[in-house]
């Protein structure tokens, strides 16, 4: 009996304590087991955010890298300012993937420049590089973040001042509140039953009439724009053939019509863009500005210009040949061609069988201190926009025929040889050395040979003259006219005072392309198109901006 | 024999009661732990949720129309935009955006500008995300 009891009962006591232990034990598992997942999940999401935190900062160091290419870089301007990093053509070719980044970047190979950002982060920045083939530029940028790493490649390409608008007007001043040189705006003045097809805007006061009329937009106010017209909404429009006259196709309406922007663009003047595009297109760093190209080196004035002849009878009836050159006084340059020169001067051999045509510029950069081309008594001129050897066209890509309907048979080739492939022709309108600066007119006659690229035909006004835009019988002016610059007076009230200059009026004209100044008049029933079509890289460059970006896993 | 077995179920009661109190004060801690974390985790998640989604959708409005300085967005529970009115809600994203110096500032779209997102209470006493980017008229 006591052996049973003995045998029965410490059993029982011991299941008890097996039992609790048991329990506690797998409750501790469950609970550590809870804990871990809880702790795994935590982590997880830690991890999460890190894999977007290095995405962001490879956006960011897309941005900063992009910002430098269109602004210059400057080293060591801020700890985290990307280096420019051209990988164009390295070995591991970029892109590498992610694996043989951090291999690379770990190992401190100098083609990874690493960079923290904010500045003082510690295991987070990113690493930025750019590949070039032709004008196809690729930014490639790794972000990383406490071991997570993201690639962000972007296409990028040139962005032109003159894609920006048809008509843009810069002037902030007005009345009430006058900027140096007594400078009273307003940034537009949109009169008579002018029509602006595409975008537009200002950065200053509008002066706009009811039959005024903007077709498809939109409207860019601005800067100070954007206060200075509180209620300006004009009636939104949508071009078609025909509307306004002289349009070809149909227009797309933008939504919103009219857009207010508290942050201006960044327009440079003339003088600025000169020595861009001296150091870009010729390799020379200048200060000068526009008066470079005033030295006769730099331009052709003297080598570019031609009389053109038309035979008027015989086996060449109808047909146009190159007569002489035209020169141009050096000393403060104007183009004021004679309406009625002699032969000898035009080249005419046979006065019976062969009159004066025109003129004609072939591709180059002209300087002049005057362009005088007023009424239609000027003289035709023919600005020759396409390479030796191509054909101009109208805008709607049919042939240019110079003359009637004869096939186009003056000379093709460029009386500069080595300027043969060039397709484009800049005029810069700069002050005479000494005196008073004089308006300029380029009202009447003119013919841009290639109407299907603006890009190609500039007119860069950095006179203190004025500058009209006139036009006879609905023919195009096709140009991109820039006319904006900055002086400073060294005596009088607003000696030391930095001016801005560039007043351009435009009547009667169909300007297609993009006209950019410090205050834009429009009158009578001109029309301002903007350009459709685009030529790449086309020089001037206003800034790089991205075409498209992909993430790269 | 039956003051061998009264001894030991004095020691197992020891060991178990050391046991369960060891137990029981893990589960405690354990229990905070398992309480904080999710709303941590929930918090760490909404927090990055607003931040992104106030960069994305400045950068939605273009460089053009961010304004310069500092402003205010509110977000609700769940992360979603209360929209431009709002003046309170769960959330509170402070956006400061400054052109980055000392590269010289223009005043224009020429300007590197820093974006800077800080998600916070309600009542802006804890700071729970901070969010830093870089933008360039015409970038990403």
């Amino acid at each position: 009996m006591r052996t049973q009891r003995t045998k029965s009962h410490p059993p029982a006591r011991a299941f008890a304590l097996v039992a609790s232990l048991v329990l506690v034990l797998a409750l501790t598992v469950l609970i550590a087991a809870v804990q871990r997942l809880t702790a795994q999940e935590f982590a997880a999401t830690k991890s999460a955010t890190h894999e977007e935190r290095a995405l962001q900062l490879a956006e960011a160091g897309a941005n900063a890298y992009l910002h430098q290419m269109s602004n210059g870089f400057v080293a060591d301007a801020v700890p985290w300012m990307p280096p420019r990093n051209d990988r164009s053509g390295s070995q591991p070719a970029w892109p590498v993937d992610i694996p043989t980044f951090r291999r690379l970047a770990g190992a401190g190979d100098p083609a990874f420049p690493v960079r923290a950002y904010p500045a003082g982060a510690v295991r987070q920045g990113y690493v930025v590089g750019h590949v070039q083939s032709g004008s196809a530029i690729t930014i490639v940028s790794y972000g990383f973040c406490e071991g997570a790493v993201r690639m962000v490649r972007s296409n990028i390409e040139e962005f032109n001042a003159f894609d920006w608008a048809a008509a843009y007007g810069l002037d902030p001043h007005t009345q009430d509140s006058p900027g140096p040189g007594d400078d009273r705006g307003p940034a537009w003045n949109f009169g008579g039953t002018a029509s602006v097809v595409g975008a537009c805007g200002a950065e200053g006061e509008i002066k706009t009439n009811a039959n005024a009329t903007i077709y498809d937009g939109p409207v860019y106010l601005s800067g100070a724009g954007t206060t200075l017209n509180p209620g300006y909404n004009p009636t939104p429009l949508r071009s078609g053939p025909g509307l306004p006259t002289g349009h070809i196709g149909t227009g797309i309406l933008s939504y919103p019509f009219v857009r207010r922007k508290p942050t201006p663009l960044a327009f440079k003047p003339v003088d600025a863009v000169a020595n861009e595009y001296v150091k870009a297109r010729f390799g020379v760093e200048t200060t000068q500005g526009a008066r470079y190209f005033a030295a006769t080196a730099n331009n052709q004035n003297n080598s570019g210009i031609h009389y053109l002849v038309r035979c008027i009878a015989g086996p060449n009836a109808n047909k146009i040949r190159l007569g002489n050159r035209l020169t141009i006084s050096n000393r403060n340059p104007v183009f004021n061609p004679p309406s009625s020169p002699d032969d000898a001067t035009v080249g005419i051999v046979d006065r019976d069988t062969e009159e004066l045509y025109g003129i004609r510029f072939y591709p180059g950069n002209y300087c002049f201190t005057q362009w005088r081309q007023p009424g239609r008594g000027a003289l035709r001129t023919f600005f020759r926009t396409v390479a030796d050897g191509e054909a101009g066209t109208r805008p709607d890509g049919t042939p240019l025929v110079v003359y009637l309907d004869t096939a186009y048979s003056v000379p093709d080739a460029h009386p500069v040889p080595s300027l043969s492939s060039e397709r484009n022709v800049r005029i810069w309108i700069v002050d005479p050395a000494a005196g008073n600066a004089s308006a300029s007119d380029f009202s009447a006659n003119m013919w841009i040979e290639n109407q299907t690229f603006a890009s190609r035909f500039r007119v860069m006004f950095a006179s203190q003259g004025g500058m009209s835009i006139g036009g006879y019988g609905g023919d195009r002016f096709t140009a991109n006219v820039l006319a904006y610059n900055t002086f400073v007076p060294t005596s009088g009230n607003f000696a030391g005072q930095t001016v801005s200059t560039g007043r351009v009026s435009i009547n009667g004209a169909y300007l297609l392309g993009s006209l950019i100044a410090w205050q834009v008049s429009v009158g009578g029933n001109a029309v301002l198109e903007k350009q459709a079509r685009f030529e790449p890289n086309p020089g001037d460059r206003f800034a790089y901006v991205v075409r498209d970006w992909s993430e790269v896993r | 024999m039956t003051r061998r077995t009264r001894a030991m179920t004095l020691v197992e009661v020891l060991v178990a009661s050391l046991l369960l109190a060891m137990a029981a004060g893990s589960a405690v801690a354990a229990w905070g732990y398992l309480t904080r974390v999710p709303m941590s985790k929930r918090l760490l998640e909404r927090a990055l949720l607003v931040a992104s989604s106030e960069i994305d959708r400045r950068k939605a409005d273009g460089y053009e129309y961010i304004p310069r300085g500092t402003s205010t967005s509110w977000y609700d529970a769940y992360g979603a935009w209360l929209g431009p009115a709002a003046t309170t809600g769960t959330y509170r994203a402070e956006v400061t955006a400054t052109p980055v110096v000392p590269l010289v500032p223009t005043g224009t779209n020429r300007d590197l500008m820093e974006l800077r997102v800080r998600v916070r209470d309600a009542g802006a006493t804890v700071v729970y995300h901070d969010a830093r980017t870089l933008l360039c008229w015409g970038g990403l």
